[in-house]
């Protein structure tokens, strides 16, 4: 069984990196790193924020112009227009939520990579 | 199963895929396409109204696979195997989008449900054995279009019957 306790028991003096040279070169490897997935880190960003506004758009701005159509329409069917208009809201929230999942799974692996990256530049010091 | 420099592409893909489809489904409501439009007006019977909307929805949703398959072919520098990892890559994707669906609203009474098991069970195939994956997508094409035939069949008797009762 894996010792769920390491992470709470004190480094070990001989295990302990403090001088101010590791430091700083963990830091510039951590901010290198960053540099390097930054373009990755602002796509994720980007997919993420897109997302929420296409949303957002969705229930303030769409939603209520469909809704104006069907009355424009004459839609006589009040049982009609509920059930399309929540099949409409349900398509919708699925689509999306399948597109932040795709963005999540893409974001773990970037962060993945970036902690594997980080702890190989850990061991090098 | 993905390589890294392909994660990318194939994330950007699904998102433009997804997102597609969305807009198509809002201009289709926007401009009230004639089988939203059908199902909005037919309101003498719930089960002809309730067949033109999942038609309408099993359609749109098999335009996501077709729309897929269509990005795929129109890049003809794409290897056999690049074709394989990004339909695998969305198979994935598209089995837990038609899953979510077929547990909710409508399609929790699809008129025809063997439509949706039977497309769910093709991905799962293609994801499972997927030296079969061209097979099993072809299967599923064919499968798309024997739903959209079944419920243009179902609508025209329905229709017709309610002639009938109507003279």
């Amino acid at each position: 069984m894996a010792d769920v306790f390491q992470s709470m028991r004190s480094v070990s003096p001989a295990n302990k990196q403090n001088s101010f040279d590791s430091i700083a070169a963990y830091e510039e490897h951590y901010m290198k790193l960053i540099k390097k997935y930054q373009p990755e880190i602002q796509a994720i960003a980007d997919m993420m924020k897109s997302i929420r506004q296409e949303r957002a758009d969705f229930y303030e701005k769409v939603l209520p112009a469909i809704e104006k159509t069907m009355s424009d329409d004459n839609v006589m069917s009040n049982e009609a227009k509920m059930e399309w208009l929540s099949e409409l809201r349900n398509c919708t929230e699925k689509s999306l939520e399948i597109s932040e999942q795709l963005v999540n799974h893409y974001y773990t692996k970037n962060l993945e990579e970036f902690k594997n990256a980080l702890q190989g530049a850990r061991e090098g010091i | 199963m993905i390589r890294d420099a392909d994660y990318k592409s194939c994330v950007e893909t699904g998102l433009l895929i997804m997102q597609g489809q969305r807009k198509k489904l809002i201009n289709d409501c926007l401009n009230l396409s004639p089988t939203i439009y059908l199902g909005l007006h037919s309101s003498e019977s719930k089960n002809l109204r309730e067949l033109y909307f999942q038609s309408y929805i099993t359609e749109w949703l098999s335009m996501h696979w077709e729309k897929m398959n269509e990005i795929i072919e129109s890049h003809i520098d794409y290897t056999k195997d690049a074709q394989k990892r990004m339909t695998l890559f969305y198979a994935d994707y598209f089995a837990s989008f038609l899953t979510e669906y077929s547990n909710s609203s409508i399609s929790a009474k699809l008129m025809i449900p063997d439509g949706l098991n039977v497309q769910l069970e093709q991905l799962r195939e293609m994801i499972r054995y997927n030296d079969k994956w061209q097979l099993n997508s072809n299967r599923m094409r064919v499968q798309m279009k024997k739903s959209k035939e079944q419920y243009e069949r179902l609508i025209k008797e329905f229709e017709a019957k309610q002639k009938k009762e109507f003279k």
